[in-house]
């Protein structure tokens, strides 16, 4: 309990100093490198471009580099920028040469023009790396720090044309909630809460604390999810704290995978577990459902789905917190963020809504059976161990950029 | 021949298995049942020893034990189970 306490009491700090919605800024001001020389006519069409759109962006700020002029006192400043800047994004020699943010444009075409006002558009709104000027001021360069252009989109039927990256992170969603949902240490409680609420035969009654149960469950869960993307977040830039993460990932995985293999031959049943606190949380239920005073019911089985949450999420070893790792890697802004979050919760909690309203409709609790609860292990520890590998030897695919 | 069954009201397995219990039972003629809850009977419960795994029936035959089926099953394999046990005595 007291570990219960302390985790309610981190999340609330967490969330209290560090606001979430202060990273939806108003409009990044994005710095348009620009290397050109004077004898190349593309440099000239480019400069007539870059005049025009000033005028159409005000966040946007042109810097000039002239590399033809060797009488400029800057000019070895300028060349050795230029090699650097060469290097880092591994391009030849060639002008014009554009970069903004972690992009490389080079030459001037339509399409060049389509993708740096496409690029612009998506830097006002979503945070980003300036690598030229990580270049000026020496700071060491991380892979995550280069983006590419988002030319990947599939379509869809009936959705219509949509980004590769949304796809694949709409999958990962549903994928990672759903098997999460099965996991089997918090169903117990739902389902001899139902049992209760239907020996009480007050339909009415039975609706509004099942949905309170619920509803705080989801609650809990996104709170954490939002917590640790806060966190995970400002860990991107630490490259070893990608490896640490993949490190646990793996060993959680494979923990679920060697359990899994352990219990291979056992019975499929419900696994018996920690009698007290068991007996502890049905004396509690059974009280919650007996109060006279429908508030008060509320207020407890609203704290019972804090309990009873908090104690699943150290059962389902950070299902949920890699998901937010993988959100964290991909530059979103906070309601793409937010609308993956509620897409996971959603599937993790669809097994239970479905339980829920059979029971409430046929008065009458169904199971499911066990054997999913073990199709989850196995499988949430193989996708555990796949993040983890990809964490640390391919952060590209995390990142969705193919 | 008589059965104690011991069941939990939080156990999904339990809740699938009554489909397959009543269907297979029901077959039975001379069947005396016994139901237990594992928390609410855990006093009655604690002399037969029971395992990890919920459900469990304890299987009797001229009072004397004979075997226990632990976990969920099929109707099949429960009818063979339950079967097998009349033609060996």
């Amino acid at each position: 309990m007291k570990t219960v306490k302390r985790l309610i009491l981190i999340i609330v700090l967490g969330l209290l100093l560090n606001p979430f919605f202060s990273v939806v800024n108003a409009e990044n001001e994005i710095n348009i490198y620009f290397f050109h020389s004077e004898y190349c006519g593309h440099c000239q069409l480019m400069d007539e471009y870059f005049q025009d759109l000033v005028l159409e962006y005000d966040n946007i700020n042109i810097v000039y580099y002239e590399l033809s002029d060797e009488q400029n006192p800057a000019h070895n400043e300028f060349t050795m920028l230029f090699e650097q800047v060469k290097d880092a994004f591994d391009l030849q020699q060639a002008f014009p040469t554009v970069i903004i943010g972690g992009i490389s444009f080079v030459g001037f075409n339509e399409q060049v023009t389509i993708d740096i006002e496409h690029t612009i558009d998506r830097y006002s709104d979503h945070d980003f790396t300036d690598v030229v000027a990580k270049i000026i001021n020496d700071d060491d360069l991380l892979i995550t720090d280069f983006d590419s252009l988002e030319r990947d989109f599939v379509s869809l039927p009936l959705i219509g044309e949509i980004r590769l990256e949304s796809l694949s992170l709409f999958l990962a969603a549903v994928v990672l909630g759903f098997v999460d949902g099965f996991n089997p240490c918090a169903m117990w409680v739902l389902i001899f809460l139902i049992s209760l609420l239907i020996n009480m035969q007050n339909r009415k009654r039975m609706w509004i604390i099942g949905v309170t149960f619920l509803a705080t469950s989801a609650l809990v869960y996104f709170l954490i999810m939002v917590s640790w993307l806060q966190v995970a977040v400002t860990l991107t830039s630490v490259n070893w704290m990608r490896s640490l993460i993949g490190l646990v990932a793996i060993v959680f995985g494979g923990y679920n995978v060697y359990k899994f293999m352990k219990t291979r031959k056992q019975e499929v049943g419900c696994e018996v577990t920690d009698d007290k606190q068991r007996s502890k949380l049905m004396e509690r239920m059974k009280r919650i459902v007996t109060k006279q005073n429908l508030f008060l019911a509320l207020l407890g089985v609203a704290a019972l789905a804090i309990t009873v949450n908090l104690i699943e999420l150290a059962c389902s070893a950070g299902l949920p917190l890699l998901f937010t790792q993988i959100l964290a890697y991909n530059d979103l802004n906070s309601f793409e963020y937010f609308f993956y979050i509620l897409i996971y919760i959603f599937l993790f909690l669809i097994d239970d809504l479905i339980i829920f309203t059979i029971a409430m409709v046929s008065f009458n609790v169904s199971g499911i059976s066990n054997k999913y609860s073990r199709i989850s292990m196995i499988a949430g520890g193989i996708i555990m161990l796949i993040i983890g590998f990809l964490l640390i030897f391919f952060p590209n695919i995390i990142m969705f950029n193919f | 021949m008589k059965i104690i069954r011991v069941t939990a009201m939080w156990c999904m397995s339990c809740l699938t298995m009554k489909k397959v219990w009543k269907h297979v039972l029901k077959d039975i003629t001379d069947l005396e049942l016994i139901d237990y809850d594992y928390d609410f009977d855990s006093e009655l419960v604690k002399g037969y020893n029971i395992g990890k795994i919920l459900p469990e029936l304890i299987v009797f035959k001229n009072n004397k034990e004979v075997t226990r089926i632990i976990g969920e099953c099929s109707k099949k394999e429960l009818k063979k189970r339950l079967e097998g046990l009349d033609e060996n005595s």
